[in-house]
């Protein structure tokens, strides 16, 4: 028995030299060319020849023993294990998994989802039946051959290796960004699952031993990568809401881990930071995406946890823009204005009443449905039930009254837009409003409406030839007014303006005939505040147009002459130059007046080249107003610092700064440095207005 | 061309003031107040009128410099004055001197004035810029007949030339004043 074992110890040792003298290069041979890694034909058939060739070696050295051992003895065992053993670490190199897990994952990804085929279309039906069962039938050949060399270790591993990056890989295949889906198409983890325990299944039980379990598994890991996919595509997502539902859905039904939530967040507010909040977004585009937003999250997370979450970067994104208030009231006023985009859809909810502040505090001891605060709730979170964006927007602020000062600018300008006294679509918006806002908050709103109101009454009676004493002459019925009790209204810049004599007249017989019924008072004009129907008859052409009192009262100056200079019209119409620029600029645009140097001349004719007249003239006035804006903030920079030095003879310049810093107010806002400061005032210094004395600055007499 | 619609604000006669409890002002209110001041004094450009904060730390202390208007003894010169805000104002009126010597009908020789809009004619209505207007016209138009100054006022009315001469005689300027 001794000498046997001695014997069977010498044969081991002999068939380890053979095996890694001979066995293994033949076998690795057969990797050598390069185009085995190419092609997956070529892949299989070499996979099958190593797998051959280690077999018959294999066979050949079990064939002796079979003499001096019987079948099943312990001895026979021992070499098997060892030449095993000796098998699996020869192909545990790199090389072979390579090669294995190529092959492997290439007749897995036959597996996935069958392509789409026609019903009728039985041959190719077959034709892909017949793909499966070879497919199958090769791996079991494979198999034969692992078990014969007893590398199923091994060669699990590398299935589960393949699986694991080959269902990420399918997921990502399939469904990133497949957000929309037909109808009749089921839910991405619906189909997953069909694959996975279809074909998938199939193809890695004949490698796998399966304990039951690997198809739950597989499906796990399908799962969470689909929401891991979908996490990621949260800002797609939002932006593509409501088309983006059936990607919602997805997340929503894999979503399951805190874990994923956390993720969820950082990842919507890392893609918000790179897509939404920097300057190059408008104000209303960032206002519809928090909207979506908060639609979408109130569908994945009704608690609004989430929500609460992600919004915070938004909602401080949001207040620190200046056009938001002025954006969002617009939006509820369904104004429609080209610069703030639509936003119509805040009007809408805002005309949605069942959905007003519910903001019922927490403690419903008659709520059934009430459950906690979920743990990743923040220590500040205010759960808010309904879904009623309106009032998140109105939260955006501590206080309502920035809102309200916009409003009542909004409903001031198109109640003076009016024409026809109509103030039922502006009343009913109130309405509304006051729901959000309380009523004393919208006071001043009231009494806006009820003047207009009013003045519809008033101005019938100054109009009623009845009413008319004997002997005065009568206001002409195309002039109207609004009375405007001046401490409730917005002020206005009550500028001056030169209007056509007649119209003069007529205004002043107005304005007589109110003083008579409502004795006591006066009337005074706001004579830029209003429209004007004009009709122009020229030569070639009649036009018709609406304009401002600006516009109408410059072009009747054309009447009597063709061409006026700026300073000329300045004079007349007894306004500044930046008016007479922007009423004249109208009438270029519409190619009536032509400007010539520092002048404007009437269009008898119309000109061929008005249409690139008007081009040029948009682009410089836009220029124009960014210029102006710089100007005028360097005009209050410059004021204050004159006032300063006035009366202060000299200041160094940390004592200037600090004094503009502190004394301008937070609305105009000083932000410059102390370099730029000081760039400005040796700009100043060349000017000759300053001079610079030991260190400080002063006035130059 | 016809005007339809043209816009007009009906002006009521009575201008209502309303009744704040001058108790109920803090410091902050008033350092707003007197930014927007500052802010509509700096922007309005009037010439030869101008105040601003001593200091950026304290808005209430203010130092003001008022040229004299045009056809007066004072043509050409310019005095400065130091204005310090009461915590409760505006419904206090600032105290106001001239930190300049002056010789006027209506101004001690410590710079005192008298004006009744600084004293019981004071409304909250009334701003820097206004106070600084009415000084200014007040050395053109001073009121004789209550003189803080009797000497002043009788050459006003009786010797300009003697005025202008002890007007000279006081009159110091501004660069020679100094820092105080």
């Amino acid at each position: 028995m001794k000498l046997l074992d001695r014997l069977l110890d010498w044969y081991i040792d002999v068939v380890r030299s053979h095996f890694v003298m001979h066995a293994l290069p033949t076998a690795k041979s057969h990797f050598k060319s390069p185009e085995v890694l190419l092609q997956p034909t070529i892949l299989a058939e070499t996979m099958k020849r190593v797998l051959s060739t280690l077999c018959d070696a294999f066979n050949h050295y079990c064939y002796p023993l079979k003499y001096i051992f019987p079948e099943h003895s312990p001895s026979r065992s021992r070499f098997a294990h060892s030449l095993n053993a000796m098998t699996e670490i020869a192909l545990s190199d790199y090389e072979f998994q390579i090669v294995s897990l190529m092959m492997i994952d290439y007749h897995l990804s036959k597996c996935g989802k069958p392509s789409p085929l026609d019903e009728d279309d039985e041959r190719e039906k077959v034709m892909q039946d017949d793909y499966e069962s070879q497919r199958l039938e090769f791996l079991n050949e494979l198999r034969e051959k692992v078990e014969i060399l007893g590398i199923q270790d091994l060669i699990e591993r590398v299935v589960a290796k393949v699986y694991h990056s080959f269902i990420q890989y399918y997921v990502s295949e399939q469904y990133s960004m497949r957000l929309e889906r037909e109808e009749d198409e089921p839910p991405a983890l619906m189909e997953l699952k069909e694959v996975i325990y279809g074909p998938i299944a199939r193809a890695v039980k004949v490698l796998v031993r399966d304990d039951g379990t690997i198809c739950e598994r597989m499906y796990e890991l399908a799962s969470e990568c689909l929401a891991r996919l979908r996490i990621g595509e949260m800002f797609s997502i939002v932006v593509g809401f409501p088309d983006s539902i059936p990607g919602l859905e997805d997340l929503r039904s894999c979503m399951k881990t805190q874990e994923h939530r956390s993720q969820l967040v950082a990842s919507f507010q890392t893609s918000c930071q790179q897509r939404l909040l920097h300057s190059g977004v408008n104000t209303a585009d960032v206002i519809t995406f928090y909207i979506s937003t908060i639609k979408v999250f109130r569908l994945l997370d009704p608690r609004g946890v989430l929500l609460d979450k992600v919004s915070r970067p938004i909602r401080r994104y949001l207040r620190e823009r200046d056009d938001t208030v002025k954006c969002i009231v617009n939006g509820m006023l369904e104004v429609d204005d080209p610069n703030t985009g639509d936003l119509s859809e805040l009007g809408k909810e805002l005309a949605n009443v069942s959905g007003k502040a519910d903001d019922s505090n927490d403690d419903d001891y008659m709520d059934l449905n009430w459950v906690p605060d979920p743990v990743d709730a923040a220590p500040d979170f205010r759960n808010q039930r309904t879904s009623d964006f309106v009032g998140a927007f109105l939260s955006l602020y501590d206080n309502k009254e920035v809102f309200v000062k916009e409003i009542v600018v909004v409903i001031a300008n198109r109640l003076l837009d009016l024409k026809n006294y109509e103030i039922d679509r502006e009343v009913m918006h109130l309405e509304l409003l006051k729901l959000r806002f309380g009523e004393s908050e919208l006071h001043s709103c009231d009494v806006m409406v009820k003047d207009i109101a009013e003045s519809k009454r008033v101005d019938l009676n100054v109009h009623d030839r009845a009413l008319l004493a004997p002997g005065v002459i009568p206001v002409n019925g195309k002039l109207h007014a609004s009375m405007l009790s001046r401490f409730f209204w917005p002020t206005f810049k009550n500028d001056d303006l030169a209007a056509p004599a007649e119209i003069e007249d007529q205004m002043e017989r107005y304005a007589a005939k109110f003083s008579t019924l409502k004795s006591g008072r006066k009337l005074t004009w706001l004579k830029r505040l209003g429209s004007v129907d004009v009709s122009l008859e020229l030569e070639d052409r009649a036009l018709k147009f609406c304009v401002s009192p600006d516009q109408a009262s410059m072009i009747y100056l054309f009447q009597s002459s063709g061409s006026y200079t700026v300073s000329d019209l300045m004079q007349r119409l007894r306004v500044d130059e930046a008016s007479v620029r922007r009423a004249a600029l109208f009438w270029v645009k519409n190619g009536v007046l032509k400007e010539d140097g520092n002048s404007y001349v009437l269009l008898e004719r119309a000109e061929e080249s008005t249409k690139k007249v008007l081009m040029d003239d948009t682009a410089r006035s836009s220029v124009q107003t960014a210029e102006e804006k710089a100007t005028e903030e360097m005009r209050v920079y410059w004021s204050y610092i004159v006032g300063m030095l006035t009366n202060l003879q000299s200041l160094p310049i940390d004592r200037i700064q600090s004094f503009l810093k502190m004394l301008i107010p937070k609305e105009l806002g000083y932000s410059r440095s102390t370099d730029e400061l000081r760039d400005f005032l040796a700009a100043m210094i060349a000017e000759e207005r300053l001079e610079l004395v030991a260190g400080a600055y002063r006035l130059r007499k | 061309m016809e005007s339809q619609n043209a816009q007009a604000a009906s002006g009521y006669s009575s201008l209502k003031m309303q009744d704040t409890p001058a108790t109920a002002t803090d410091s902050h209110s008033v350092t707003k107040r007197l930014q927007s001041e500052l802010m509509q004094l700096m922007m309005s450009g009037i010439p030869g009128i101008s105040a601003f904060p001593v200091s950026d730390s304290n808005l209430c202390q203010w130092t003001g410099t008022i040229a004299g208007p045009d056809g007066t003894p004072y043509e050409g010169l310019t005095y400065k004055i130091a204005m310090t805000f009461p915590a409760n104002y505006p419904y206090r009126a600032p105290v106001i001197r001239f930190v300049s010597p002056m010789w006027h009908p209506n101004v001690d020789m410590s710079g005192n004035i008298c004006l009744d809009i600084l004293k019981d004619k004071w409304s909250a209505i009334y701003n820097v810029q206004t106070i600084l207007l009415s000084l200014q016209s007040l050395l053109g138009e001073p009121n004789n007949a209550s003189p803080l100054n009797a000497q002043a006022a009788d050459q006003w009315d009786n010797n300009k030339t003697e005025y202008k001469r002890s007007l000279m005689a006081h009159y110091k300027d501004i660069e020679e004043l100094g820092e105080d």
